[in-house]
């Protein structure tokens, strides 16, 4: 449960709570995505710098 | 000419997935490639959660004893001048330190990765204050005893392994492959060469060229499952998760069916690759299910729902909206067994 709301804190979106939710907070229309969160946790976590090979390019490059 | 012999240390069994997480069939391109798994040795107590949509790969080896391997090694050194290996071994025990010294031995240069595609806490402290994380250490304490017990015995052994062995014996590798800007600092001091890498779903992403529509229209929403049901990666922790056949999915279920009748809009599944693949989810109010597609689903969908999965980069990339969800009225009880 903590890390369902560390990464909704983190990204942005709508945190629900399955269990007890009104039907205006999942709708979709109603849900905006944070462009500025999502680079960054794209630059944070997902790839380094400017790479633009697959891991397998870099592997051989490296041996 | 002689192609460098790659040799790819795999903790488990390995999956039809990992060979293609892992890029193998890639890498054969360049090197003859031999996957060396140590499941018997290792682990083998996970036997059990680690048999499904296994590969048959005639490059697979499986050693029962590290003498074997020991000796395996040493035959393709004589027979081979160009040794290198990917290192997927945890260093949290006696057997795979061992594994990871005979290298060091040998001189054979060794690769290893870090990936995680998810943040941990220590590297974004700022998202809970003081006061929410003495609460959610409490809790877990109460209601996750064995877990934090578990867990925190792995963590001792990481320490001790890693941390303290370090001091006397050198067990870094030749490179290590990060991928995300966060984890830089924990490798900075390390005097390791760092290699920039990505996680293993945006390299899917880079590598596909043409993502497939598996879904006509777009008229949908993904929902990123996790392992299960009856399967958990709570079962590494010598745990069980009670009641979560029926309420967990039943709760799951009258969600799906909400977001259904709000949105006008079907939800579709991406099982998780330890779930047995199911073109139909009986626990999931007959929802269609979809193996190894999480990158396809995405691209098209008009959301998605998850918990924490990994395939959630997906999402970031092609900028689709996020529901998370939680629960309250199932208290995540994990039982001891």
């Amino acid at each position: 449960m903590k890390y369902s709301i560390f990464l909704q804190r983190l990204i942005g979106g709508k945190l629900i709570n399955i269990n007890d939710y009104s039907l205006d907070q999942i709708d979709i229309n109603q849900n905006k995505i944070s462009i500025k969160n999502y680079n960054r946790y794209i630059k944070n976590y997902i790839k380094f710098g400017k790479n633009s090979d697959p891991n397998y390019k870099i592997i051989n490059s490296l041996l | 000419m002689d192609r460098r012999l790659l040799i790819i240390l795999y903790p488990f069994n390995i999956r039809k997935f990992d060979i293609e997480r892992y890029e193998i069939i890639q890498l054969q391109n360049y090197f003859r490639v031999e996957i060396h798994h140590f499941h018997n040795i290792l682990y083998p107590n996970f036997k059990n959660f680690y048999y499904k949509n296994l590969s048959k790969k005639n490059n697979i080896i499986s050693f029962n004893s590290i003498g074997h391997w020991k000796n395996y090694i040493l035959k393709k050194k004589d027979k081979n001048k160009k040794i290198s290996a990917i290192n997927f071994l945890f260093k949290d025990n006696i057997s795979s330190i061992n594994i990871l010294l005979f290298l060091k031995k040998c001189k054979i240069t060794r690769i290893d990765i870090f990936n995680p595609g998810l943040p941990i806490y220590s590297v974004e402290k700022k998202i809970f204050n003081v006061y929410e994380n003495y609460f959610y250490k409490i809790k877990n304490f109460f209601f996750s005893t064995k877990y934090v017990f578990e867990n925190s015995k792995i963590l001792i052994k990481k320490f001790f392994f890693w941390n303290f062995l370090n001091l006397f014996i050198n067990l870094k590798p030749d490179f290590i492959l990060v991928a995300g800007k966060k984890y830089l600092d924990l490798f900075k001091k390390s005097k390791i060469y760092i290699v920039n890498g990505n996680t293993t779903d945006y390299s899917k992403y880079l590598r596909i060229k043409n993502i497939k529509k598996i879904i006509k229209d777009s008229n949908y929403g993904v929902f990123l499952a996790a392992a299960g049901p009856n399967f958990s990666d709570y079962l590494f922790w010598k745990t069980k998760m009670v009641d979560l056949y029926e309420e967990y999915y039943s709760s799951l279920d009258r969600f799906f069916t909400d977001l259904e009748k709000i949105n006008k809009i079907k939800i579709v599944i991406a099982l998780h690759p330890k779930s047995k693949k199911e073109k139909y989810l009986s626990y999931l109010g007959n929802r269609k299910g979809y193996y190894d597609r999480s990158l396809e689903l995405v691209k098209n969908c008009k959301f998605v729902v998850t918990f924490a999965s990994t395939s959630l980069s997906y999402a970031l990339l092609f900028k689709k909206p996020f529901f998370f969800y939680i629960q309250t009225i199932l208290k995540i009880k994990i039982q001891q067994k």
